[in-house]
């Protein structure tokens, strides 16, 4: 994925996973848990999917998770997914915005 | 509990607001005809399915936000305070484009304010199948709260989904490159921070995690390097304490034929 590096190079941004949707690691930086990282995020992603199909609100495109120690933004972005680990003080709407922009361009 | 769900439901662009507990049973709701109590249930058992795995992560979660292609799903965690029963809540809205995610910020943390003060003390009552309208409560005991209550949701609505991780697709992960990665050369410390003692303990754990994930799919990385950990004690993992490790993982596996089945497939790893 050419954008990861753009990505886990954005301000902010303390890490970066990627992985594919069956959650099998393809590239990470920074200080987070790669493997796990990756392995959770496709089920969590899994569990998103089936709640779009039950209420009916189309594709999934991403899940942010917020709270007092970590923030993060998982992206769905073709066959794989991206989650980008940052600081849980900065708005996490700024992070979205970025990475949506990224994985535009 | 009627009157705050629906204070979230005159905020525009939400068409549904919903209390459940983390194991995705319901206990309020009000929302558009079109979701109905099974419909709610279905979708508050996968959010508990998806937030289990978070938690894995991230145990002090907040917020979670899913945004989709037409239209968006705010989460947001009740902790359990002073509650009787002690398991958390969680909040959630189902809203369209139209919703402004700073109002809605504010009115959720007006209502979880409010719920807050209603349920301390007070046991919550779950949903009743079948019901009509909306906010519906049905009389049950106050151990009806407790996070390990059985779930009075059932029938055809709710089939399908289960409050653990769920297998959908487990076989093709276990065939799609699945590999313990980090665990290629002796004694040493993976980057998934599980040591091994030698290769062919290295290359019997990536075996293990195919059998698993067969299961329980892409968890199983995480399940085994947590059962690694729990087994090992501190010491590099060695084949030998593989049948220390499959009984251990076994837990993970809620369908019990697929349990005998993790079982069968790791013996032959031995």
């Amino acid at each position: 994925m050419k954008e990861f590096s753009a990505i886990a190079k954005l301000p902010d941004v303390i890490g970066a996973v990627l992985s594919d949707r069956s959650g099998a690691l393809l590239e990470w930086s920074g200080a987070v848990d790669g493997e796990t990282a990756g392995a959770v995020n496709a089920f969590m992603v899994r569990g998103f999917v089936q709640v779009g199909e039950v209420l009916g609100v189309g594709g999934l495109q991403r899940v942010s998770i917020v709270g007092p120690s970590k923030a993060c933004v998982v992206a769905i972005h073709g066959d794989t997914i991206l989650g980008t680990y940052t600081d849980p003080a900065k708005p996490i709407a700024a992070v979205e915005r970025r990475v949506q922009e990224t994985l535009l361009k | 509990m009627e009157t705050i769900l629906k204070a979230l439901r005159d905020l525009e662009g939400v068409n549904g607001a919903f209390l459940a507990d983390t194991a995705g049973q319901l206990y309020a709701y009000n929302a558009e005809s079109i979701y109905d109590v099974s419909l709610l249930g279905q979708v508050s058992k996968a959010i508990a399915n998806a937030i289990d795995s978070v938690k894995l992560l991230q145990e002090d979660w907040d917020t979670i936000t899913a945004q989709y292609a037409e239209g968006r799903l705010l989460v947001k965690c009740v902790p359990a305070g002073a509650r009787k029963g002690g398991a958390a809540l969680t909040l959630a809205l189902i809203a369209d484009s139209r919703l402004n995610p700073s109002f809605a910020g504010v009115a959720i943390r007006v209502a979880i304010g409010k719920i807050k003060t209603l349920v301390e003390g007070n046991p919550l009552a779950l949903v009743a199948v079948g019901a009509g309208g909306n906010a519906v409560m049905a009389p049950v005991t106050p151990q009806a709260f407790s996070a390990s209550a059985a779930p009075i949701l059932g029938g055809s609505g709710m089939a399908g989904l289960s409050a653990s991780h769920a297998p959908v697709g487990a076989v093709e992960v276990a065939t799609s490159g699945l590999s313990w990665s980090g665990l290629g050369s002796s004694s040493s410390l993976s980057a998934s921070g599980v040591a091994v003692a030698d290769a062919a303990s290295s290359a019997c754990l990536t075996a293990c995690t195919k059998c698993l994930a067969k299961a329980v799919g892409p968890m199983a990385k995480v399940f085994v390097k947590e059962s690694v950990r729990r087994v090992a004690a501190g010491q590099p993992f060695s084949k030998s304490m593989l049948s220390a490790l499959v009984e251990d993982l076994e837990k993970n596996i809620e369908d019990r034929a697929d349990a005998a089945e993790f079982r069968k497939a790791a013996a032959k790893l031995a």
